[in-house]
């Protein structure tokens, strides 16, 4: 690969992770929206980037699906949703705030957790793809509403594909896309059904 | 490329295919049709499994064990869809109309089954996250709140765990260049990396100890019927699936047998001693599913040192799938008769619901591995290689069955004993979880029988 395009890759991969950062201490959910569907975007670029230098067609086109769907239409949904709802308007959802500390910790937990890969397989470059993997998984964890967990799906999602994506040209990589982004349809499906019949959901009021 | 025999197997997902696209076009045929469809797959899967019917092309891989998931879903599968007829009469707020519940049933055995026949890890990874969404939209059919939160907590958990899982598939294919399971070449270095992961992604499935969080609120909020998938197919279908990472990645190294065995182990001892102190019913048998997981994967986890055990594993599999169907079925009657899901709201099951509180009694026995159940040959075997590795872990998986065996048949004497109730139930209710303990009894005596004839010798 041409010594530019790794660079490019790489400062994308930090604006990415510094997103992720961000995921987790945001406290309005427009901007969360908002934040996702720019990581969505610069996921896509990535995707887009190593397809065409490898003359990927697949990487291409998930490259075009991952803007398409997560950096466009969820967003879409998720912002008409919350304009609807008035009870959004001016709420701050809870997050903890030694999140980012917590973020920290776990950033350099998981960079030390990929010594065994590189080991095993000989390769550096899917580290900060395995750092956001875990960022989302604290986002999911530290988050108690049920639409900010979507958010941490998908940056998990994002998560995923960029690993797949930087690791190897692996076949069905498209195919997994595409499964990943029926299964954020369907949690954006479920969520939205039941709050429009019971209001917000909030993980801690789950009853036994 | 295929075999004159690819004709028989397109059948296993053409029928459900087929029972998934009817009840679209309209509900009354959906329900006539789909046990019928069911019914014809679960045949055909049991006539191959009898002639020893296995397949390896390009895209599939068929043994014996893979038939016996085919075969288990496939009769869970009928006698899910037949359970629904009362089920689906009986739901007041559904989250959607009816056919598409009768629609996604289909779709849910088909997952499973595509899941259980392909050869290509990326396949089964598809196959087995396609299973998460469709049962998770089976647990809101009923539309309450707790079926909503179940099913949220289930998704997020789930495709947490399964983002693990992806993990693993990429880092079998990076190092070894191909996804197809036969192929799969580790060192031991690989090896050990690419099953430790998976453990973690698909052991979320299966509900091991520390990923097992989301099991007991989406067995317990989901409908009878699909729990009764839930627990009976699904959580062997991502064992197998991990049966096949491990056993490509073993070989060389017993680290992952011994991890394997000692979450195993784990799985076995908390899932006991939670049972003990529950208190809703549905919940309960969802902690017995985790416990019989368990057991279960400590067999997989002992097939290293001892290869034979596996078939003992898949019989375990096979009993407990029929039994814990029983069990989930007939308490979605009981639980809708007596309006209560508490335990302590039902009693004198015996008087007032024969057939039901029979199969019931026997389904709880077979669960905990009482003879004359299959289940029991199966323990004894596990118990019996655990004991030639150390005494520690034959007294550990021992503890725990003891354990989980007082907590779920006490719990069961609680409800089947006692003051008998007025309730009933319609005989054709209560003859479908009567015929799931026959069978298991049927699968339960033929295994005496190649025990004593030597055909099932460890």
């Amino acid at each position: 690969m041409i010594s530019v395009t790794a660079e490019i890759l790489n400062l994308l991969g930090i604006a990415v992770l510094l997103i992720a950062f961000l995921l987790l201490t945001e406290s309005y959910m427009h901007s969360l929206v908002s934040l996702v569907a720019f990581q969505s975007l610069l996921i896509g670029l990535i995707i887009g980037i190593v397809g065409w230098e490898k003359g990927v067609l697949e990487l291409v086109i998930l490259a075009g699906i991952t803007v398409a769907f997560r950096a466009v239409i969820i967003p879409w949904i998720l912002n008409r949703d919350l304009r609807n709802e008035r009870i959004w308007r001016n709420r701050e959802i809870r997050t903890t705030h030694h999140a980012i500390v917590v973020g920290l910790v776990l950033a350099v937990t998981a960079y030390f957790l990929y010594v065994p890969i590189y080991r095993a397989i000989g390769d550096w470059s899917g580290v900060m793809a395995f750092i956001l993997l875990f960022l989302s998984f604290l986002v999911i964890v530290t988050r108690r509403n049920a639409l900010a967990q979507i958010i941490g799906y998908v940056s998990e999602e994002n998560a995923l594909l960029y690993l797949a994506v930087m690791l190897t040209a692996m076949p069905m990589v498209l195919e997994f896309g595409i499964l990943l982004d029926m299964i954020a349809f369907v949690l954006l499906a479920v969520i939205l059904g039941g709050e429009k019949r019971y209001g917000p959901l909030e993980v801690e009021e789950l009853v036994g | 490329m295929w075999g004159d025999s690819m004709d028989q197997v397109i059948y296993l997902l053409v029928l459900p295919s087929i029972a998934v696209l009817i009840p679209l076009a309209s509900q009354r045929l959906g329900r006539v049709l789909t046990p019928g469809l069911a019914f014809v797959t679960a045949a055909a899967s049991t006539e191959m499994l009898v002639r020893g019917y296995t397949s390896s092309t390009a895209n599939l891989y068929i043994d014996t064990y893979s038939l016996v998931i085919v075969n288990v879903v496939a009769w869970i599968y009928l006698f899910a869809s037949l359970a629904s007829l009362y089920y689906v009469e009986n739901v007041r707020k559904p989250f959607f109309k009816p056919r598409y519940y009768w629609s996604l049933l289909s779709l849910f055995a088909l997952t499973m089954i595509f899941t259980a026949i392909v050869s290509n890890l990326g396949w089964m990874w598809i196959g087995l996250e396609a299973t998460t969404v469709v049962s998770a939209l089976l647990i809101i059919t009923d539309g309450k709140k707790r079926n909503v939160e179940g099913a949220w907590r289930y998704m997020i958990i789930a495709s947490a765990g399964l983002g693990i899982a992806f993990l693993a598939v990429i880092l079998a294919y990076s190092s070894t260049g191909t996804l197809d399971v036969r192929r799969l070449t580790f060192t031991p270095r690989e090896g050990i990396l690419v099953s430790l992961l998976a453990l973690i992604g698909f052991g979320t499935k299966i509900g091991l100890f520390p990923m097992h969080s989301w099991l007991p609120d989406a067995h317990g909020s989901a409908p009878s019927p699909v729990s009764a998938m839930l627990s009976g197919t699904l959580l062997p279908t991502a064992l197998l699936v991990y049966y096949r990472i491990f056993s490509a990645s073993g070989g060389l190294s017993d680290v992952p047998a011994r991890i394997t065995l000692l979450v195993g182990v784990t799985t076995l001892m908390v899932a006991a001693v939670l049972m003990a102190s529950q208190r809703f019913i549905k919940r309960l048998l969802a902690y017995s599913s985790m416990d019989m997981m368990g057991v279960a994967t400590t067999g997989i986890a002992l097939s290293y040192y001892h290869p034979a055990l596996l078939r003992l594993v898949f019989l375990l599999i096979a009993v407990h799938a029929f039994s814990k169907g029983a069990l989930f079925i007939s308490a979605g009657s009981m639980v809708r008769a007596y309006e209560s899901h508490e335990i302590d709201g039902i009693t004198g099951l015996l008087h007032s619901t024969r057939l039901t509180g029979h199969s019931f009694v026997l389904s709880a026995l077979s669960v905990t591995g009482t003879p004359p159940f299959g289940t029991f040959i199966a323990e004894l075997g596990i118990i019996g290689v655990a004991l030639s590795i150390s005494y520690w872990w034959a007294f550990f998986i021992g503890m725990g069955l003891l354990l989980s065996f007082l907590a779920l048949n006490w719990h069961s004497a609680r409800m089947v004993f006692g003051e008998s109730g007025k309730v009933r139930l319609p005989l054709g209710e209560e003859a479908i979880p009567f015929a799931m303990t026959l069978v298991a009894l049927g699968i339960s005596l033929y295994a005496w029988y190649l025990v004593v004839t030597g055909g099932l010798v460890i």
